[in-house]
């Protein structure tokens, strides 16, 4: 298991989220390929979502995403507490990844959404393992309107004022923006995904 | 040999701190959880097992299903006791684990250690056993720990929803002396892996164990299993005869019960080993007792005490005896003087020593030894008729105090 020690020790709060073209073509991949054409009984416009984890680095406040992949994800539709993640893919995966560019540290993860849902605060924790300030960023692979289809959230904890209830953990917004290095800038037409 | 891609259920939950599994339940449930991992592993090499806890915050994979057995033994280290196990969302995220197994030919089976009280009823659990059956996901339960009302019931409606075949398996495993893998390792849990698995989990847990502890008799029945065999027939004839002389005991002086039981219960202990010094020392040790009984029972208790548990670690029905007699000394004199008496009663002795199994009462050792008590009683009822009613006195005093 990859912890990062040497970047991200000051927990300096996230302002902003860039997320390269890259993640995005991946991300889109992986929904066509598992997630696309499966039909729920129950819901109708929750599909069988794709989750997966994002590599990338954080500097200054600005977490910088890079590269991405999808790991084995299951969850029980009518039951939103029961999900299963596979967390040693994950790490396996990362291993590897971490072989061929030794920079890019696990700084969130993904899901297709396309909106939030009751087990991603869940989720959100077990990636607190993995990096002290994780971020989750929702991909719509299927937009609906202009504007970029990233949402990116990081998850604060709130106390009560009372201060009897535990404490408890709400996602935050953050502005998120498609940007690229020159060499990355390969076209890629949103309206044709 | 069954290729088996298995999810072990862990509960973690507040009901296991519990010490009546030594050392605590959650320490019986993590060593029957290593003992399975590396039964499983051995049988077949391409098994791959899993873990996960189903209390704490809440449902949580430790590691998913894999071969490496160094993995999985390690992430049963520094696991937390606390919460509620929370059985179904367990069971069910087992069940999507084993979905996402990498092997899709290994066959899909969950293995639960159910130690607390279980919150969900009957039906929501049909429900469940009927998903399971129709992905063809075998279960094992292992029922151990707590036992409130309806428990059972609903584990057993588990496992006939989910049975198919019999592959599926429920354990019972009662709180008691031996520890939970020990009493796993006979069950179909592990034999239903094959004589490999069993033969390693057998051979880990004499090593676990030290050899000795491990097992009833201090013999392994895998090594040995005539002299376990031999030493268990043993341990039964025992039994039925410490039954037999309990029972006459009972008739004789009801209100011994408790205490008799206790020191029936020591002496199987060391009886096993001694068996056949026993017929030897029965007529010597018998005879001192007699005496003993007879003798100066005013005299200090507790050099009778320890002289007692001596000889009654070595011979349950002496240790009747001895109870008898110190109990009886204890009263007032004036049924003393009946025990002796009674003692002095030859039918009644030659009955109890028929009933001891090295002594035959025609011998002639024994009789001599009778009649000699005979003697030493009558002339001792004189002794004692004096010194009844200044003991009388005594007992007075004593219990005044």
């Amino acid at each position: 298991m990859d912890v990062i020690k040497t970047q991200q020790i000051s927990s300096r709060p996230i302002e902003k989220v860039i997320v390269h073209p890259l993640v995005l073509l991946s991300i889109v991949d992986n929904y066509n390929r598992d997630a696309k054409d499966t039909r729920k009984r129950v819901a109708k416009d929750t599909r069988k979502r794709v989750v997966g984890v994002l590599l990338g680095t954080s500097f200054k406040g600005t977490v910088d995403v890079t590269n991405s992949y999808a790991v084995p994800f299951e969850e029980d539709e009518k039951d939103s507490s029961i999900w299963f993640l596979d967390h040693n893919y994950h790490e396996s995966m990362f291993s590897m990844f971490k072989r061929i560019n030794a920079k890019e540290h696990v700084v969130g993860w993904y899901s297709t959404g396309p909106k939030l849902r009751e087990n991603d605060l869940d989720i959100h924790r077990l990636f607190h393992n993995y990096v002290p300030n994780p971020i989750m960023v929702i991909i719509d692979v299927q937009p609906k309107e202009l504007g970029i289809p990233t949402k990116a959230y990081y998850d604060v904890e709130e106390f009560k004022e009372n201060g009897t209830q535990k404490s408890q953990k709400f996602f935050v917004h953050v502005p998120s923006e498609i940007a690229a290095h020159e060499v990355e800038e390969i076209r890629m037409p949103f309206d044709e995904i | 040999m069954v290729l088996e891609a298995t999810m072990i259920c862990i509960d973690n939950s507040e009901w296991m701190r519990n010490g009546d599994y030594a050392p605590s339940r959650f320490q019986a449930q993590a060593d029957a959880v290593n003992l399975i991992c590396g039964a499983k592993t051995q049988s077949n090499p391409e098994n791959t097992v899993g873990v996960l806890t189903m209390a704490g915050k809440g449902v949580r994979v430790l590691v998913t299903p894999t071969s490496d057995l160094g993995k999985i033994l390690a992430c049963m280290h520094g696991l937390e006791i606390g919460g509620e196990m929370n059985l179904a969302a367990g069971i069910q995220v087992a069940q999507l684990a084993l979905k996402h197994r990498q092997n899709k030919k290994q066959q899909q089976r969950i293995i639960v250690f159910a130690g607390s009280p279980v919150m969900h009823d009957k039906k929501a659990l049909e429900v469940i056993g009927k998903k399971l059956k129709k992905n063809s996901v075998a279960l094992d339960i292992v029922n151990f720990g707590e036992d409130d009302e309806g428990k059972t019931e609903k584990l057993e409606a588990l496992l006939a929803a989910v049975n198919n075949n019999d592959t599926s398996h429920i354990v019972h495993v009662p709180a008691g002396p031996n520890a939970l893998s020990d009493v796993l390792i006979s069950t179909p849990i592990f034999t239903g892996d094959g004589e490999g698995g069993s033969g390693f989990a057998a051979s880990a847990a004499a090593a676990a164990a030290g050899g000795v502890s491990g097992f009833e008799f201090g013999v392994d029945p895998n090594l040995d299993p005539e002299l376990a065999l031999a030493l268990r027939v043993s341990m039964e004839e025992e039994r039925a005869r410490q039954e037999a002389a309990a029972k006459k005991a009972a008739e004789e002086a009801s209100e011994q019960d408790a205490t008799m039981t206790e020191h029936a219960s020591e002496g199987p202990s060391g009886a096993d080993n001694k068996k056949n010094e026993i017929p030897d020392d029965d007529n010597t040790l018998l005879q001192q007792a007699l005496a003993m009984s007879v003798d100066e029972p005013a005299s200090t208790q507790d050099l009778q005490d320890t002289e007692m548990s001596d000889a009654a670690a070595e011979d349950p029905d002496l240790a009747l005896a001895l109870q008898l007699s110190v109990q009886e000394s204890t009263k007032d004199s004036s049924s003393e003087a009946d025990m002796s008496k009674l003692l002095a009663d030859q039918s009644f002795v030659s009955s109890i020593l028929a009933s001891l199994p090295g002594v035959d009462p025609n011998d002639p050792s024994v009789k001599e030894m009778l009649a000699s008590m005979q003697n030493q009683s009558e002339s001792q009822q004189k002794q004692d008729e004096d010194k009844a009613p200044e003991k009388k006195e005594e007992k007075e005093e004593k219990e005044e105090k």
